[in-house]
């Protein structure tokens, strides 16, 4: 093959045609998504989460009963077609009951973990970017409150202040956000060097907003993992005391409350423990499932 | 590029120490002088480069400038007015006349916000500019570091080093500095891609009559695009000069040793060329050598640089140098 110099000539191209990007826009979270799809145990998770809420939401109106009905004829029976579930000692259908606890325990799990979120962040938020004293001060008490088991200040308050929903769901999220400080402390601390930080604040940009809108977004793949993993903690805690009888009260059924009452009558009619119990399992199975996907699809080095 | 003798900056015995192993932990205890008694001058219009190894300082020296970081000594005089001592209110008139571009630029852009947001945000800090208003003058500044408008609602991921690093560019302008602060621009992109940002900076010093620092390890470029040159050496300037006169005539021998490193494009040249070889490493800013700071490595020396250090003086024409050597 001859080669001439005219092979050789350079195509020409115009300016802007070199600049554009032919890649279509694929967000960060478009990503994270795709790679959660591919995850199937986070899938099944998501999946189960989806249907509780649902279940919690509408399922007590397809039931034909209501949570304290009573049917005397068929007290404490197993699953049959009239009650799905079974009825409890006192005759009240079991499935409906489960459900109505659903409603709590999800929104105990949602609500203080949403409670753990706000404190978490600001607190571990301002100990990153602060630094120094403040930080370690701040951090110390930090130490200082996990020193001791969290649930016995989650007991101290139901103690002092009535046991009932609003104040289970209080002292969960005014006591569990130590982990969520250490987290985005831990994040805000590394971030805050990154140069477009820096930049950031050489054109002058308050505190407040390096931290809302420079740092938190980037530290929100670890943030969201925690407030996954936080969720099935908070209803676990709740179905705690609910057992020991210092959560929610009667009539009102929460899955914790329906296992305890269940446990006096254990040896003859099993089934009354088995189904709460399998509730808050699947549950807490779910969320875990979910949050160790979440973490695996928002790391950013995961990233291709 | 005209040089009126008319400073837009001095910095005048600039001092940033960093305490080691505070706190608790019981460590080697010292101070690291990163930048020691540095000073100089930058005329309204020039470009000044400044040069050194990797650790001499050169970064801190810019980033205390624009007080990234509190000196612990002296004074920058902008226009006339002391940076370090403006009230939160002066300060932010005086960042918005100082820029800076950073080195990496895939960590200076910040991942979670659009191009537009990235280049709107000192729009937003300086409230310059709103809603209509805020678009075309983002629109404005990326057609000016030539990207497209489109572009505006993409992602840093999404661009090359050398968009990104003109973005960075972008957002400098948006605030219509006089002076920028270039810290190794250039130094993290290909060379291919070099040649581009340098050229797109000078056009617009041209254009908008901008005043550089111009941090850098690359002589050859660093000749390229400045006025005049100043050489650091662990935390203090060795040497100023024009730019032409201090590639001619070197005097401090760490001068020397760094201009001998730079290759000749012309394989007959570069064979016959000799080289100054440096021996051994900077020795630790934290405990410097008494007397010259060069002198653990320096080729001539004599007994009177390790007694006193040596000053800061004319050696002709304007061309500083610190060096007992030099008449």
């Amino acid at each position: 093959m001859e080669l001439s110099p005219g092979l050789f000539q350079p195509v020409a191209r115009q300016g802007s045609e070199a600049e554009a990007i032919v890649r279509p826009s694929v967000t960060y979270g478009q990503d994270a998504w795709r790679r959660l799809k591919q995850n199937r145990a986070a899938m099944f998770g998501l999946v189960l989460i989806i249907v509780l809420l649902i279940l919690a939401a509408v399922g007590p109106y397809f039931v034909p009963y209501s949570y304290s009905d009573q049917d005397l004829d068929r007290t404490g029976e197993g699953p049959s077609w009239q009650h799905l579930l079974g009825t409890d000692l006192h005759g009240r259908d079991q499935l409906v009951r489960i459900l109505y606890g659903a409603r709590i325990s999800l929104t105990v799990g949602i609500f203080a973990s949403l409670i753990n979120l706000t404190i978490g962040v600001v607190y571990g938020g301002i100990s990153g970017l602060a630094g120094g004293k403040v930080d370690n001060i701040m951090m110390r008490i930090v130490d200082v409150l996990y020193s001791i088991p969290l649930l016995l200040y989650v007991i101290l308050f139901m103690v002092i202040f009535q046991p009932g929903l609003q104040n289970v769901l209080l002292a969960i999220g005014l006591v569990y956000w130590t982990d969520m400080a250490r987290i985005v402390r831990g994040q805000i601390l590394s971030l805050r060097e990154q140069d477009y930080v820096l930049a950031a604040r050489t054109l002058g940009a308050r505190q407040w907003r390096i931290l809302m809108r420079h740092l938190v977004p980037n530290a929100l793949g670890p943030i969201i993992v925690t407030l996954t993993l936080k969720i099935p903690e908070a209803i676990f805690t709740e179905a705690w005391l609910s057992f020991v009888g210092l959560g929610v009260s009667a009539p009102m059924a929460s899955w914790g409350s329906l296992a305890s009452d269940a446990l006096s009558s254990i040896r003859s009619y099993p089934h009354l423990l088995l189904f709460p119990a399998l509730a808050i399992s699947i549950t807490m199975l779910a969320f875990n499932f979910l949050g160790d996907g979440l973490r695996d699809a928002l790391d950013p080095r995961q990233r291709r | 590029m005209s040089t009126s003798a008319q400073p837009l900056l001095e910095v005048r015995h600039l001092k940033k120490y960093f305490a080691m192993g505070q706190g608790i932990k019981f460590r080697k205890k010292g101070t690291l002088k990163a930048v020691d008694d540095v000073g100089f001058t930058i005329n309204k219009g020039e470009t000044l480069g400044l040069v050194g190894e990797s650790g001499c300082g050169k970064t801190t020296a810019g980033r205390t400038i624009v007080r990234l970081y509190e000196p612990t000594a002296g004074e920058a005089i902008f226009e006339g007015k002391n940076i370090y001592s403006q009230d939160e209110g002066g300060m932010q008139e005086i960042r918005r006349k100082i820029q800076m571009i950073f080195q990496d630029p895939y960590s200076s852009l910040n991942p979670r916000m659009t191009v537009g947001d990235i280049i709107g945000e000192p729009l937003d800090i300086h409230g310059l500019a709103k809603g209509k208003e805020r678009t075309e003058r983002i629109y404005e500044l990326l057609n000016i570091v030539r990207l497209n408008p489109e572009h505006a609602n993409r992602f840093p991921h999404e661009f090359s080093g050398g968009q990104r690093q003109r973005i960075g560019v972008a957002r400098a302008l948006a605030v219509q500095p006089s002076f920028i602060i270039a810290d190794e621009p250039i130094s993290a992109l290909d060379v291919s891609i070099q040649a581009q940002v340098v050229n797109m900076l000078e056009e617009l010093q041209e254009k908008m009559g901008l005043t550089y620092l111009f941090i850098a390890h690359d002589l050859s470029m660093v000749k390229h695009i400045s006025n005049r040159v100043a050489v650091m050496y662990l935390g203090k300037i060795v040497e100023v000069a024009r730019s032409s006169e201090l590639y001619k005539n070197p005097l401090h021998p760490y001068t020397k040793a760094l201009l001998s490193a730079i290759p000749i494009p012309d394989p007959d040249v570069e064979a016959e060329r000799k080289r100054i070889i440096l021996e051994g490493d900077v020795p630790s800013p934290i405990d410097p050598p008494a007397g010259c700071r060069f002198r653990s490595r320096c080729k001539v020396s004599v007994e009177r640089c390790k007694e006193a250090e040596p000053e800061f003086l004319d050696a002709g024409g304007g061309h500083m140098v610190a060096c007992h050597l030099v008449k």
